[in-house]
């Protein structure tokens, strides 16, 4: 049975469009009518979050949704769950809804733990008699009996969070929403998230998941669509979705890096916007790039925080051409896609013109990388011609240990002091 | 299994209003949940917790009693001043109070209506029941101060629930209304302490409607908050019925009041989460 029916759904927003205030809203009207065209401020321009969407959803499926940041996904959520309707278009939908958007909806700091269950469930769909027969259970699931008259003002993070998962996780809807935020909070928290979701689903809950993290994605859904800019670009089996996914975040990915480029050339005499192919060049090529860390240990693995990487590099240039000023440069971008550093670095023009093979290395000093799994890429440009840069096949990185987001992406050493005294170096070297 | 929900870009008529009352009863557990959630939110950490119901029409009484009974010496048709207005003002401050909290109160809960779907006519009816529940504590009070002032009851209070009935219609329409426009254009929230105070003077709240030119009548009481006022008064106070004819007119106008607001207000609904 169809559960949910989207048919050439579209959801347009007037960007800059909003007028907040009576005076404007006045003034605009009075313009229109006077037909008074001349100091249009600004129109507002049309953006199409969702546009000409259609799919059908059975009972039972559990359907993943993934796209870029600004992909459409959280207004598929909003159109989902009624919160906004569409602009045009049709929606259907069959059984109990709960969208599972922002845990601790409308929880209030100054109610109890068993108020703020009434409360939550009952924002969720819940029936008071409902939330009396699952309150127990609530309360264990949350770990919380003790604390259950308190307010919940006087929670720490962990307890508001586990008692707003907990609510959130006994909503017996037909039809469930679930966004990133269940997939927010530590390893454990996830896994349990992630249990219960497979108990729901296993109870016959036609679930709608959207998160940007691809294994539990692949884990747990039966069919994901792709969005991208408002489109629904594929529908189909996890693997292969996933798999279209990230190459149109690597080619995305590519493309910024080949703008970045072209911004460096462009910057420079004589440069005019130079093309880079997209395979490695046949006869010109980096083709081998090692790293080793600061005791000269052939390694892809930085063990210890602020050692030194050394960027070794091969490359073959073409002996008749040459590169007539060469520079080299060696990046250093996080797996997901942001660029940590880029360090060009020009030879003398007297004593260059590049030919043949030959190494050149970039040792980064004290490198204060945040733990997670890095990409390093070498390259070379001429900063005489516009000929195709020389790049080379990306190696990985791996800085060890559980990647914190919060914590940043530059993990330098900190030293902290109370009030003027210093106490204590906080952050070791990791062994 | 349930009909189906239909989302579309234009709204079928007719249908539609059955189909959103239904919903609005389906949602009455968190009608309830939420109300009773104002209400211990609104005294929560207050010293004098919900005796603050009462302070407010007894604050506004004390004032008025000074002012207009005690140096003015308003005349009241043989009621003491103090029991005399703390009718009108225990009327008054339910409907002040009802629209100075619902208006607000989709803004104020931007975050619920902009991420998850249910009635949101719902918030400022919670507003306005908690109001009626304060209204309830503070008349309690109305007794002994009758007994004390020497006014005895008579049997017309029976017609009590039917003035609350339609001035709780009243301060909903018009909370509807205001709660919606609100949305759009946060203007309101400084309209609506002027209107207020403006509709406080052209309520009889302070002076009897003995006090107002019989020629004008006919226009003073188009505004339903006099008849309202007048009526309890007449009930409580005087052992009389409400002029039926005047009464009947701000009833009408109440409902229509209702009604228009309540079709205005689901048909803002829709842009709430695209606006606020």
């Amino acid at each position: 049975m169809v559960v949910i029916e989207f048919d050439r759904v579209s959801k347009c927003y007037q960007l800059g469009a909003s007028r907040s205030s009576l005076r404007e809203a006045i003034t605009h009207g009075a313009r229109r009518l006077l037909s008074v065209r001349r100091d249009e401020r600004k129109a507002a321009e049309p953006f199409w979050a969702v546009k000409d969407v259609s799919f059908q959803v059975e009972q039972g499926e559990v359907v993943g949704i993934i796209g870029h940041n600004g992909a459409g996904k959280s207004t598929m959520l909003k159109l989902l769950s009624r919160v906004t309707p569409p602009t045009s278009g049709r929606i259907r939908r069959r059984g109990r809804l709960a969208a599972l958007i922002e845990l601790g909806a409308g929880f209030h700091p100054e109610l109890s733990g068993r108020e703020n269950i009434y409360l939550n469930g009952a924002i969720l769909g819940l029936k008071r008699r409902e939330i009396d027969a699952l309150f127990d259970e609530i309360v264990s699931f949350a770990g919380l009996e003790q604390f259950i008259d308190t307010p919940i003002k006087r929670y720490s993070s962990g307890m508001y969070v586990r008692l707003a998962f907990a609510v959130a996780a006994h909503v017996h809807a037909d039809l469930l929403l679930v966004d990133e935020v269940l997939s927010v909070g530590d390893g454990a928290f996830q896994s349990k998230s992630l249990a219960r979701m497979r108990e729901l689903r296993d109870n016959g809950a036609t679930i709608i998941f959207v998160s940007h993290h691809m294994a539990a994605v692949q884990s747990f859904c039966s069919r994901v669509l792709l969005m991208d800019h408002g489109r629904l670009v594929m529908s189909g089996d996890p693997r292969a979705v996933i798999k279209r996914y990230e190459e149109m975040q690597e080619a995305a990915r590519r493309e910024h890096f080949l703008r970045l480029n072209a911004a460096m050339v462009d910057g420079m005499p004589n440069g005019n916007g130079m093309h880079i192919p997209s395979g490695a060049d046949v006869q010109e090529a980096i083709w081998k790039v090692e790293l080793f860390d600061g005791r000269g240990q052939r390694t892809n693995v930085l063990h210890r925080r602020g050692d030194d990487l050394l960027v070794r590099c091969h490359y073959a240039v073409d002996e008749a051409q040459g590169v007539g000023v060469p520079i080299f440069a060696v990046q250093i971008r996080r797996k997901s896609d942001n660029l940590m550093c880029c360090s060009p670095w020009i030879s003398d023009p007297r004593n260059s013109d590049l030919r043949g093979r030959g190494v050149f290395e970039a040792r980064f000093k004290n490198l204060l990388l945040a733990p997670d799994t890095y990409i390093v890429e070498a390259q070379i440009l001429d900063y005489l011609s516009s000929r195709s840069a020389i790049v080379s096949h990306p190696v990985s990185l791996l800085v060890p240990g559980e990647p914190v987001p919060e914590d940043g992406i530059y993990a330098p050493e900190v030293e902290w002091s109370l009030q003027g005294s210093p106490l204590v170096t906080a952050t070791e070297a990791a062994g | 299994m349930q009909e189906p929900t239909v989302s579309r870009a234009v709204p079928m008529q007719g249908i539609e209003l059955i189909a959103q009352l239904r919903e609005l009863f389906e949602a009455r557990d968190l009608l309830f949940t939420w109300t009773r959630r104002e209400f211990r939110v609104r005294y929560s950490q207050s010293i004098l917790g919900a005796a603050w119901a009462i302070l407010q029409p007894l604050a506004l009484m004390a004032i008025f009693s000074l002012v207009f009974g005690f140096v003015l010496r308003v005349p009241t048709e043989g009621v003491p001043y103090p029991v005399f207005s703390y009718v009108g003002s225990l009327a008054w401050t339910f409907f002040a109070s009802a629209l100075t909290f619902a208006i607000p109160s989709l803004v104020n809960n931007m975050s619920l209506v902009s991420k998850i779907y249910f009635p949101r006519e719902i918030l400022p009816l919670s507003s306005v029941l908690v109001c009626l529940a304060d209204f309830a504590v503070a008349a309690a009070l109305l007794l002994p101060m009758m007994l004390i002032g020497g006014v005895g009851l008579s049997w017309t209070i029976v017609m009590l629930p039917l003035l609350v009935v339609v001035q709780v219609l009243l301060s909903y329409g018009l909370s509807l209304i205001g709660a919606a426009v609100n949305v759009f254009f946060r203007d309101v929230r400084f309209v609506i302490p002027l209107a207020l105070q403006i509709w406080l003077y052209a309520s009889p709240v302070i002076y009897p409607v003995s006090a107002v030119p019989e020629s004008l009548r006919p226009f003073y009481f188009l505004n339903p908050m006099a008849v309202l006022i007048d009526s309890y008064r007449r009930v409580l106070l005087f052992g009389q019925l409400p002029d039926w004819g005047w009464f009947g007119l701000s009833a009408t106008i109440s409902v229509v009041i209702l009604v228009l607001g309540y079709r205005f207000f689901k048909r803002a609904e829709s842009q709430f989460a695209d606006v606020i």
